[in-house]
């Protein structure tokens, strides 16, 4: 790792336009020179094969690719970085190569008409009205800014061993003045056309708190725009090391890894983003979308159950991972899902949702349920209220008439009904499933003891014959009457009939 | 034949009926969440119909019924419809009228009336109970309801007349509706919301260029409007009978009112997974 870092400075040091000697010790310089030594040759034919890409084969990502390794190995090769602009479609990216060109050669004739062409283009360009003045602005004066090849020992200064873990909320107030000051002086900068000074101060924000969201974002990319990538990188990687928190920098060095071509590296800083605590909805969103789009589910998914992790209630995230997970096949995960966010929060549209996709499914027991006596004696009491309002008709509306039959059959109905409702819907019961030698159910979806099949049957049919003697009990008066009824003589009074004729009309 | 007439004539005034007064038809989604097959339903209204055809109707729905006709009509339900004195003296078939006057109708339009509201918003409240919590639960609400208008009404001695119908039963039924799904909405036959909901309809169509249809035969209504509307209609006859001692039309409304508060009992009878939904604020 210490030698690519050393390497990576050697060639910001060349591409600095800066004598490597003047920045770093003597075992540095040896380095740069074998790089420079080997790497001529290469760099010509990498140039010649970015060339035939764009020319013969219209193919600008590889024609992109060869010529940013081209110039890798040799910085100072104006037609690479001219032919480079080529291959992208971003206007202020193609400006930035161009400045590049320009800073190796003011007076490049092709360099300088592409630049002004390119200046009507971008929305914030350098001023280029006045020709002997626009070379100043692109080749900053050591007075004025720190130049390009100061950058290297900023970078180097808000590396973590320089600035360990340094986050926003642990900023002093006076730190926090100068993060103010730095990021005033950038956008003067800016709007100066003075880009280097900027990414000077930038710099020197990321210098007092590591994952500067603004100053990072516009420092990593405009570094990377400009052709240092590798210094780009390693102020991501300082951010990285300090584990920051900050989605920003996450989403930056996506943006670069794209840029890069590099999807797997993309792929992997996508899914650390979503873990993140502070990474916002419309971001998870953004993501699930983005691997969705990709053909990506699974992937889809563990964005979900990061962002799950990190906010455990968020109703959306876990509407959309069941959605999902019943779009893939895993239905009991997703009513889980759905479950959980119906209970999240009493009155919400995102309950609401939860629960019409609820409705697609017969919900299932939790073990709670199951288990619970009180629900099961919340059943017994229902049938024994029947029984209780059986008896107090029986006995003509008046529960002083009940004899002590009757109270007999109340309380075998009591029993009756538990046991039935044991037997029938409360198997689980805890711990009565237990002392009855209950054993979970191995095809079922819980982890409690249910009684075993011969002890129901057991238990309902010695309920069902409970409930038969109390219903004798309770209706004693109404069965006598149901075998010999007595006939309605009332009613021959209204139709003004005696028996036999009232028995002839039968 | 004549019987066909009168079933006829039963629809007829029922369809003119719910021009002003809606019918309840269906949930709107005809939503089965729970997915029970409404059977116990079906068999209560099968129960009430093949009494009804097979036992009661052919006393009454002929050309000419004669005296021996009518008499029969009534010894049935002299005999087996719910009445005070029987109860209390030990006449009839006693208390086993709380089975059997559940399951009688007076005739076509009550029979068919109270089917139509057991099945609207029977089949879902037989879906959060399963079924034969939900025949206990039918069966409780009948009784409590002919007994509540025995206990609370004033006349029912002095009349002492037989009731009879599913209507104490099925009000417990709404009731129950009312406190599992209230927010959901009823589609109803009701002419008068057809018309009224035409000229709104017109109206969106020429400001938004829209092409809903101007004439639908059904009304989607909100479910707690409906059935607090139905409580209402039943409230204020069944204080004229209690504070009045008047009886109103010969309709137990007092029946009705008992019959819609004992649907409050649904919680015993109710699914123990939907029970602790419930309890959590959630909808079911």
């Amino acid at each position: 790792m210490t030698l690519v870092r050393t390497v990576a400075r050697v060639r910001f040091a060349e591409r600095c336009d800066t004598s490597a000697e003047a920045s770093f010790p003597a075992g540095y310089q040896y380095l740069a020179a074998i790089a420079k030594a080997n790497s001529a040759m290469d760099a010509q034919q990498l140039f010649r094969e970015g060339v035939i890409a764009i020319r013969e084969h219209q193919d600008y990502t590889r024609a992109r690719q060869l010529l940013k390794q081209s110039l890798e190995l040799e910085p100072r090769n104006i037609q690479a970085w001219l032919w480079l602009t080529r291959t992208v479609n971003d206007p202020s990216q193609k400006l930035a190569f161009v400045q590049r060109a320009l800073q190796i050669d003011a007076n490049h004739s092709e360099a300088r008409k592409l630049y002004q062409r390119l200046n009507g283009q971008v929305a914030q360009p350098p001023s280029v009205s006045n020709p002997s003045h626009s070379s100043s602005q692109l080749q900053p004066s050591p007075e004025s800014t720190p130049g390009i090849a100061g950058f290297r020992e900023m970078i180097a200064a808000t590396r973590i061993d320089a600035a360990p873990q340094t986050t926003k909320s642990e900023l002093s107030l006076a730190e926090k003045h100068q993060v103010q000051q730095h990021l005033g002086q950038a956008d003067l900068a800016i709007q100066a056309g003075n880009l280097p000074d900027a990414i000077a101060q930038w710099l020197e924000v990321l210098s007092i708190q590591v994952d500067h969201p603004e100053a990072i974002k516009k420092a990593a990319i405009n570094l990377w725009n400009r052709g240092y990538e590798d210094e780009a990188r390693a102020i991501l990687q300082n951010a990285f090391d300090a584990k920051t928190t900050s989605p920003v920098v996450y989403q930056t060095a996506i943006q670069l890894a794209e840029d890069a071509d590099n999807p797997r590296e993309a792929t992997r800083l996508r899914l650390r983003l979503a873990r993140l605590p502070d990474t916002d909805q419309a971001t998870i969103d953004y993501l699930v979308a983005h691997f969705l789009q990709l053909k990506q589910p699974k992937y889809a998914m563990r964005v979900l159950e990061y962002a799950r992790q990190a906010s455990p209630d968020n109703q959306r995230y876990l509407i959309r991972l069941g959605d999902l997970k019943q779009e893939f096949g895993s239905q009991d995960e997703a009513i889980s899902l759905y479950e959980q966010a119906a209970q999240t929060s009493r009155r919400s549209q995102l309950r609401r949702a939860a629960e019409e996709r609820l409705h697609d499914f017969v919900p299932t027991l939790s073990d709670r349920e199951r288990t619970s006596v009180l629900l099961a004696l919340r059943e017994v009491i229902g049938i024994s209220i029947i029984y209780l309002a059986l008896a107090f008709q029986d006995v003509g509306l008046d529960f002083g008439n009940m004899n002590p039959v009757h109270w007999a059959g109340i309380g075998l109905a009591v029993i009756g009904s538990y046991l039935f409702v044991t037997a029938t819907s409360s198997p689980q019961q805890l711990p009565l499933a237990r002392w009855l030698g209950g054993n979970v159910p191995e095809d079922q979806d819980t982890h409690v003891p249910i009684l075993s099949v011969e002890t129901r049957v057991m238990m309902g049919i010695l309920g069902i014959s409970l409930l038969i003697a109390a219903f004798i009990f309770v209706f004693g008066n109404a069965l006598e009457l149901l075998i010999d009824p007595v006939r309605p003589d009332d009613l021959y009074e209204i139709f003004e009939l005696d028996d036999p004729q009232a028995e002839s009309l039968r | 034949m004549a019987f066909l007439w009168f079933l006829v004539y039963v629809l007829v005034a029922l369809f003119f009926a719910s021009f002003f007064f809606p019918l309840p038809l269906a949930d709107v989604n005809k939503t089965m969440r729970y997915r029970t097959i409404p059977w116990m339903t079906g068999t209560l209204i099968g129960l009430n119909v093949a009494i009804f055809l097979l036992w009661q109707a052919p006393d009454i729905y002929r050309s000419n019924p004669t005296l021996g006709n009518w008499f029969k009509y009534f010894e049935k339900i002299w005999l087996y419809g719910y009445r005070e004195s029987y109860l209390r003296e030990g006449k009839s078939i006693g208390a086993f009228v709380a089975f059997t006057s559940i399951f009688m109708h007076g005739d076509l339009f009550h029979l068919i009336s109270n089917m139509i509201y057991l099945w609207a918003f029977g089949y879902r409240v037989e879906d959060a109970c399963g079924p034969w919590r939900f025949l206990s639960f039918y069966i409780l609400c009948g009784m409590t309801a002919s007994m509540g208008n025995i206990l609370f009404n004033p006349l029912s001695q002095s009349a002492d007349i037989p009731s009879i119908g599913a209507s104490g039963a099925i009000s417990g039924v709404l009731g129950a509706y009312l406190i599992l799904f209230y927010g959901e909405w009823v589609t109803c036959l009701w002419g008068l919301g057809s018309f009224l909901r035409m000229p709104v309809v017109l109206t969106q169509n020429i400001l938004n260029n829209g092409s809903l249809l101007w004439w639908r035969w059904t009304t989607p209504l909100p479910a707690w409007l409906f059935l607090i509307v139905y409580l209402a209609m039943n409230v204020v006859p069944s204080f004229e009978i209690i504070q009045e001692g008047q009886d109103v039309g010969g309709v137990g409304y007092l029946a009705h009112i008992v019959g819609f508060l004992s649907g409050l009992t649904v919680f015993l009878f109710v699914r123990k997974d939907l029970l602790m939904r419930y309890a959590a604020g959630r909808a079911l």
